[in-house]
């Protein structure tokens, strides 16, 4: 199986990145952006509340044919389809958003470093910068 | 500026498709199917999926729509064009928007002008998406907002639930 790096993962889960207003011109991935969208409350914290409601806005954005789950197709827009086999667990091709949000809270559970059960804006740079400590 | 404020209330159509005299009506909205195709690279822009992914975004350019998120009140107050523009901006927020990324019109015609914000997506256990949404509409220098719910239909329209 292709190793993809938990900063990628988390990008495309946290990062539509950016902005909820700029809408024509891509941006870099900027963690503390990203970070500041998915924390709804602004509490410096991302909860696994809002974790979960940005997963389901990845998955969403994601199927483009809006049939309810992601096919290999639209998972591969994503960079990271080499996980698309490993997601899908019942092995039927089509990658639901519970299959898709399993994946996803292991990698929050990974970048969860101090096991607080949220994420910090310092977890989400670490792990972006590939700098997480074990 | 005066803000009104219909809480959680869908709004009442004004759409020739649905004539109702409940306030819990159901709008329908049409999309434009090839507009679909601009999903994810289109909801991407602000960097995350499109970046990463290499990909340009890519727009909804007009729609198919039909009608729009309007109530008796606000919408008598708006033209044709308000109108149609006002459902291809929610049309395009239903479809392609992140959470928290506002579709906006505005017709310098009328000097009306507003935005369609999704603020919450989910799945219901058949797979069908919904989106909780506001609506802000500014007519005449006054502010009108609205929230409300829209659910994706089978066949690519959308209803307002109540």
């Amino acid at each position: 199986m292709r190793i993809i790096p938990l900063w990628i993962l988390l990008a495309t889960t946290l990062g539509f990145a950016g902005s909820a207003q700029a809408q024509d011109q891509p941006k870099p991935y900027d963690p503390r952006a990203a970070f500041r969208e998915t924390d709804k409350n602004s509490d410096g914290q991302i909860d696994r509340q809002e974790f979960a409601e940005r997963i389901v806005d990845v998955f969403y954005i994601a199927d483009t044919n809006k049939d309810g789950f992601l096919v290999v197709e639209e998972y591969a827009r994503l960079p990271h389809s080499g996980a698309f086999k490993s997601a899908d667990s019942t092995g039927d091709g089509h990658l639901t958003l519970s299959e898709f949000e399993r994946i996803r809270f292991t990698q929050f559970d990974d970048a969860d470093t101090n096991r607080d059960g949220t994420l910090s804006v310092d977890e989400v740079v670490a792990v972006y910068e590939g700098k997480k400590s074990s | 500026m005066t803000q009104k404020t219909a809480q959680l209330v869908a709004p009442v159509a004004l759409l020739a498709l649905v004539v109702s005299g409940c306030a819990a009506m159901q709008q329908t909205y049409q999309e434009n199917p090839k507009a679909i195709l601009g999903g994810v690279l289109g909801a991407g822009a602000g960097a995350g999926i499109a970046a990463l992914a290499g990909a340009s975004p890519a727009w909804i350019v007009g729609s198919a729509v039909m009608g729009g998120l309007l109530g008796g009140f606000i919408g008598n107050r708006l033209d044709d064009r308000d109108k149609q523009m006002a459902s291809q901006a929610a049309t395009r927020a239903f479809e392609q928007n992140q959470t928290g990324q506002a579709s906006v019109w505005n017709n310098p015609d009328s000097g009306n002008s507003g935005s369609v914000t999704p603020t919450k997506t989910y799945q219901l256990a058949s797979g069908q998406y919904c989106r909780q949404y506001t609506q802000t509409i500014m007519i005449g220098g006054e502010q009108h907002q609205t929230y409300g719910t829209a659910c994706r239909q089978a066949d690519g329209t959308w209803k307002i639930q109540s």
